[in-house]
């Protein structure tokens, strides 16, 4: 009996002897997740984790169009920083309002919201998230960690090019982040990843870390034009720079008009032109591609198949569909019903929404014009700027109608053109004659010809905001543009702001929007 | 040898479970019964039919004067709002119908488990006192299920049908061992027992899946998680003459969900017993059959958190549809992802007395404890402030607890007679707990916001904050009119500003009971058994998200798209236009008392089987003021909750 026993003893004990011996307990990820010692032995993973910042506009995870979200704490869809960018700058003024019986999402558009409304929280978190993340890769990319792995050569000049972007995508967050809510919690690469409260900066000072990250990086990035579609470069650090400069008094009470002069002159000169193409095309599921795109400086990219998100495009485009408005038409399965615009902004246009300028893109059949009920899709013009479909009206790659192709142009040079122009006015220095060229400019692609065009009389700061309206609506400006003209909440009425049907204005404070409590001590 | 077979029918249509289980044991010795093997193996096949539990959300907000079926539905004949007559005009925005959603969608699984461990016994023949023992286990577990929705489901957004393989591995293996010295030290009146020993877990996980998207089949990225748990460990225990106790361990964990400078932590513990009714003094106590006293202090460690990896910076690839365009390519993204470098060991300090006693022969008997808990380095998933790490959550060690508590329990035999007997157990527990710090800030206003509900995106209603239960609601106090009426919008300002702003929130009531009791009575009069169990909590506090989701005009009226949406009938009582969901007019008392079992058993004695007949009901009624459908919910949010079973069992049992 022992004989037999005896095997089975020393197979045990040594089962117990190998178990101990190995270290156990130092276990690392065995799937496609990595650790950042090892990640970065792939030299792809500086190029992936640079697609990664640039997703943090676009998408909202790590799986399209949704399952495994950035952001835990919020529904997925709800939490993409376009969407909420759009919401934040659009919803609150005169150009966008919303149906949808979400949370509090109707306090943005009466201005009525409190610290604890979910779209504000969330794009505070979002803006946030995306500034860690931009600070990540710059940890991670330090001379001494890229020497440390002996990175080197083309990879090495490759990684300082998307360390310029990093920096340029975090001052853009920053930028948001500062004209939103004023004075936000602040974080670069220096400060450690954990879990403490973030000192938080005041306007003014955030206001001199943006110009000096975007002075600093203007040499380094990768020339105007030069770089890849999709990424940024220095043009789009040029514009960054023009629209800091022009809301410089919101910001720090020191205008800086004449820096916005030189900037904007800088992006003017780069390469970029207003191509002879309809306006529309701005706007459609090949506007990477149709000839639109010569005008695009930084362009927010989406596509059907590959870069899909229930934010961004695929939102601004459902969401405006509604009534008797067939999705087909705009390249997509359905429509969410929820967007429209306010009597106040149709009028903006001569003519309405009938008007000669063929940027008055509105929807309007089944429609009514003036808004008595903001639930009611067909109460108030629907917007039928945005589609996903080509110019030739076929639908864009995803053959289920879900995900549009369509990129939102973040910025493009028209805005450069107006900014110019505002400047020139505000005293910035600049050529008059020469602003009154580009606004012609715009107008003749608007109107076809010259029957639109203004003359320097015609050249007004009132001009200058209702043109802003006319040639941006819906690209997410409006908020910003309002409050730099005093028109956002002590001046300027239109349906339903301050909560009542024929609008009222509301007190100066809500020109800044308030952060979490939670993140307040 | 023992074969076991159940199946159930869930609340839900088409929640169904069946299991079949055969259980193993082998038992052998050697060595003249020195050495003892056993091998235990169960074998469980379980097959499974889940429900669409969107189902339970879908019938509260369903609009009732609808039908369930329309035979001109594109929809398989179920009446769903649509814009036309195809399976594509659904109102994507519009409620589905909850029936619709059971029958059209079909998800089975199927779990091959099989839990084996093997025991090794060893008396050591030279020194008896000396024993060694060894456990081998392993639980391994194979799932694979298959999900499917047709094209003809309104749930279905795709123009093929939707189908979602899943299957997945689950292993966990074990292997300890100790030594274990007794002996009796006659010459000082004392037992000795001694024991020391090492133990190894390992849990891993495999899961992979393909799923419909876009119209094509995609598979899912595989993942794996594995972990697993180091210990040492010794205890020495003393009996000196039959009246003292003294106990004391102290084991040394590790986990390798720590970095390697907080992966090791150590644990000791102390208890004293003193058994008083052996003292000379109390040999002549004609009322006390037993007493006894008892103390201990003692620290546990928790690493009972959900990531394996949660103290390195780990990076996620993307997957299809999350790529960006870069010129014309597009490129795969690269996302790193929350880490808390000093993630580490939750310590729990338990400090505790409590006293046995039974008198007049036991007949009555019971014991009282006290605890008190404090909990060092709080492991929980908390928000974190914006910009501090890489989400909005992270499980991280948020802060310090203290929790105490009196628990009595008696029991005692009312009747004992030789052919009818009648016991009555009742308990009690009183318990208090509170945050008494936050890590993240040291402000005494600092609050981490909590218990997520439904209406809106990504409302909490609870909060943690320093001083308070970690249950505690976080509401604005509603006003009312003279009548008792809520004035809609109307809140107490707290802070005296002229205006309602989130300042005004208020941590109000909490979840967690005062105390909570249960009475059992038994009752055996010569065949014929009978017992019953009432269990009731008090003090604690229910928000009814039911309520306030629902329970406002616009939830039914203000529809995207040309559908109405039920409402909960307390919008009648509330009268509330717009939702007020953050309004301490949901908060309600939950205090219950439930009777949860009766049980009634007939023994027939046999010759060569023993049959006993039972009949068995479970959760047979509640006694609450509570509206909502069930009192007791866990974490204090009453959303569309999954409803408790009552359960009537007629059992027959058969022993040879």
């Amino acid at each position: 009996m022992y004989r037999n026993f005896k095997p089975v003893m020393i197979l045990f004990l040594s089962t117990i002897l190998l178990w101990s011996c190995q270290d156990d307990l130092e276990l690392k990820p065995e799937d496609n997740r990595e650790t950042s010692a090892t990640v970065f032995d792939n030299p792809d993973s500086y190029r992936e984790f640079t697609a990664k910042l640039y997703a943090g506009l676009s998408l909202s995870g790590q799986q399209g169009p949704s399952g495994n979200a950035d952001l835990q704490g919020l529904d997925e869809g709800f939490s993409n920083y376009m969407r909420l960018f759009f919401k934040l700058q659009e919803l609150t003024t005169d150009e966008a309002v919303i149906g949808w019986n979400d949370g509090t999402i109707k306090d943005l558009h009466s201005q009525t919201w409190t610290s604890g409304n979910e779209f504000i929280r969330t794009m505070y978190s979002r803006l946030l998230y995306q500034i860690a993340l931009t600070n990540e890769f710059l940890r991670q990319t330090t001379d001494a960690k890229l020497d440390g792995r002996g990175v080197s050569g083309d990879l090495k000049s490759e990684i300082a090019e998307y360390r310029a972007e990093a920096r340029f995508l975090r001052a853009l967050s920053y930028y948001h982040a500062m004209d939103l809510f004023g004075n936000p919690p602040f974080v670069t690469e220096e400060d450690p990843i954990g879990a403490f409260l973030p000192p938080q900066i005041k306007r003014a000072d955030l206001f001199s870390y943006i110009e000096g990250e975007l002075l600093a990086i203007e040499s380094t990035i990768v020339p105007a034009r030069q770089n890849e579609y999709g990424r940024a470069d220095q043009a789009a650090v040029w514009m960054l720079l023009s629209k800091l400069y022009l809301n410089a008094e919101v910001y720090t009470g020191q205008g800086r008009y004449t820096d916005v002069i030189t900037y904007t002159t800088k992006v003017i000169q780069a390469g970029y032109s207003i191509p002879d193409v309809p306006y529309q095309y701005l706007f459609l599921a090949d506007n990477d591609t149709n000839g639109a795109q010569e005008e695009v400086i930084f362009p927010i990219t989406f596509d059907g198949l590959n870069t899909q998100a229930y934010g961004g495009m695929t939102f601004m485009i459902h969401a405006s569909i509604g009534g008797s408005m067939d999705p087909a038409d705009f390249g997509v399965s359905s429509g969410w019903a929820g967007l429209r615009t306010t009597q106040q902004f149709v009028d903006l246009f001569p003519g309405g929404a009938e008007s000669e300028d063929k940027r008055a893109i509105f929807y309007t059949d089944g429609q009514k014009k003036e808004i008595d009920n903001i639930s009611v899709f067909t109460d108030g013009y629907a917007v039928a700027k945005f589609k996903n479909v080509d110019i030739n009206g076929e639908q864009g790659s995803d053959s289920t109608g879900e995900f549009p192709d369509t990129d939102f142009p973040m910025f493009r040079l028209a805005d450069a053109y107006l900014m110019y122009a505002e400047a020139v006015l505000r005293g910035g220095g600049g050529s008059t004659g020469q602003a009154v060229t580009y606004i012609n400019e715009l107008k003749e692609r608007a109107y076809g010809d010259s029957s639109g065009n203004i003359t320097a009389s015609d050249l007004t700061l009132d001009f200058i905001i209702n043109e802003r309206g006319r040639e941006l609506y819906w690209e997410a400006q409006r908020r910003t543009d309002l409050i730099r003209f005093n028109l956002f909440t002590e001046n300027g009425v239109w349906a339903f702001k301050g909560g009542v049907p024929q609008g009222t204005t509301t007190a100066s404070f809500r020109n800044i929007m308030p952060i979490p409590a939670s993140d307040l001590v | 040898m023992n074969f076991n077979h159940t199946d159930q029918q869930g609340v839900l249509k088409k929640d169904f479970y069946e299991r079949n289980a055969l259980n193993l044991t082998l038992t052998q010795n050697f060595l003249d019964n020195d050495l003892k093997l056993t091998l235990n193996s169960k074998g469980i096949l379980d097959e499974n039919s889940f429900a669409d539990q969107g189902a339970i959300g879908a019938a509260v907000a369903f609009d009732p004067t609808q039908s369930v079926f329309d035979p001109t539905s594109p929809f398989d004949g179920f009446f769903e709002f649509r814009g036309g007559d195809t399976t594509d005009d659904e109102f994507r925005q519009a409620t589905r119908n909850p029936l619709a959603l059971l029958l059209q969608r079909d998800n089975n699984a199927k779990n091959k488990r099989n839990i084996s461990n093997l025991n090794v016994d060893y008396r050591f023949s030279f020194l008896p006192e000396l024993r060694f023992n060894l456990n081998a286990g392993f639980d391994y577990a194979e799932l694979s299920g298959y999900e499917t929705r047709p094209i003809t489901s309104a749930a279905n957004n795709q123009s093929v049908r939707f189908e979602n393989f899943y299957e997945g591995i689950n292993r966990n293996t074990l292997l300890d061992f100790y030594f274990n010295y007794k002996n009796d030290l006659d010459a000082i009146d004392t037992k000795l027992d001694l024991t020391a020993g090492h133990s190894y877990q390992e849990f891993f996980i495999n899961s992979k899946s393909r799923t419909t998207q876009n119209n094509s089949l995609v598979a899912n990225p595989v993942s794996i998680n594995r972990n697993s748990l180091e210990s040492y460990f010794a205890r020495a225990s003393f009996d000196i003459s039959n009246r003292y106790l003294i106990s004391a361990s102290y084991r040394r964990d590790g986990s390798s969900r720590f970095s390697e400078d907080n992966r090791w932590s150590s644990f000791p513990s102390v208890s004293i017993g003193w058994k008083i009714m052996n003292e000379s003094f109390m040999e002549n106590s004609n009322v006390f059959s037993n007493l006894k006293l008892r103390a201990g202090y003692g620290i546990t460690g928790n690493q009972e958190i959900g990531p394996n990896y949660g103290y390195l910076g780990i990076y996620t690839p993307s997957q299809r549809g999350a790529n960006v365009q870069f010129g014309n390519t597009f490129v795969n993204t690269l996302r790193p992802e929350e880490f808390d470098e000093n993630l580490k060991w939750e310590e729990l300090k338990t400090t505790n007395v409590g006293l046995d006693f039974g008198i007049f022969n036991n007949r009555f008997s019971g014991s009282v404890d006290a605890y008190y808990r404090e909990t060092k380095d709080l492991l929980a998933t908390v928000p974190v402030p914006a910009g501090a790490n890489l989400s909005d959550l992270l499980t991280t060690n948020v802060g310090e607890t203290v929790s105490r508590g009196i628990e009595v329990g008696l029991d005692a035999a009312i009747i004992q007679r030789e052919d009818f007997n009648w016991n009555v157990n009742y308990n009690i527990s009183f318990q208090d707990l509170e945050i008494t710090a936050l890590s993240l800030g040291n402000d005494p206003n600092f609050f981490i916001p909590q218990g997520g509900i439904g209406g809106g995106v990504g409302n909490n209603i609870q909060i943690w904050k320093e001083g308070f239960d970690p249950t505690t609601f976080f509401v604005y106090r509603q006003v009312y009119n003279n009548e008792g009426q809520p004035i809609e919008g109307a809140y107490v300002d707290v802070n005296g500003d002229n205006q309602i702003t989130e300042a005004d929130r208020q941590a109000y009531k909490k979840a967690t009971p005062d105390y909570f009791m249960g009475l059992t009575n038994t009752i055996n009069y010569k065949n014929l058994d009978f017992s019953f169990t009432f269990r009731g909590n008090f003090g604690n506090y229910v928000y009814n998200n039911t309520q306030s989701g629902n329970g406002f005009v616009g939830a039914g009226t203000v529809t995207p798209q040309a559908y109405y949406a039920n409402l909960n009938a307390n919008v009648l009582e509330s009268n509330f236009e717009a939702a007020q969901l953050f309004s301490d007019y949901y908060i309600r008392s939950a205090d219950f008392v439930r009777l949860d079992n009766v049980s009634l058993g007939y023994l027939f004695p046999g010759d060569v089987v023993d049959v006993r007949a039972s009949l068995t009901g479970t959760n047979l009624f509640v006694i609450t003021d509570y509206e909502g459908l069930d009192p007791e919910i866990g974490n204090g949010i009453d959303n569309n909750f999954y409803p408790r079973t009552r359960n009537v069992v007629l059992g027959l049992n058969l022993s040879f």
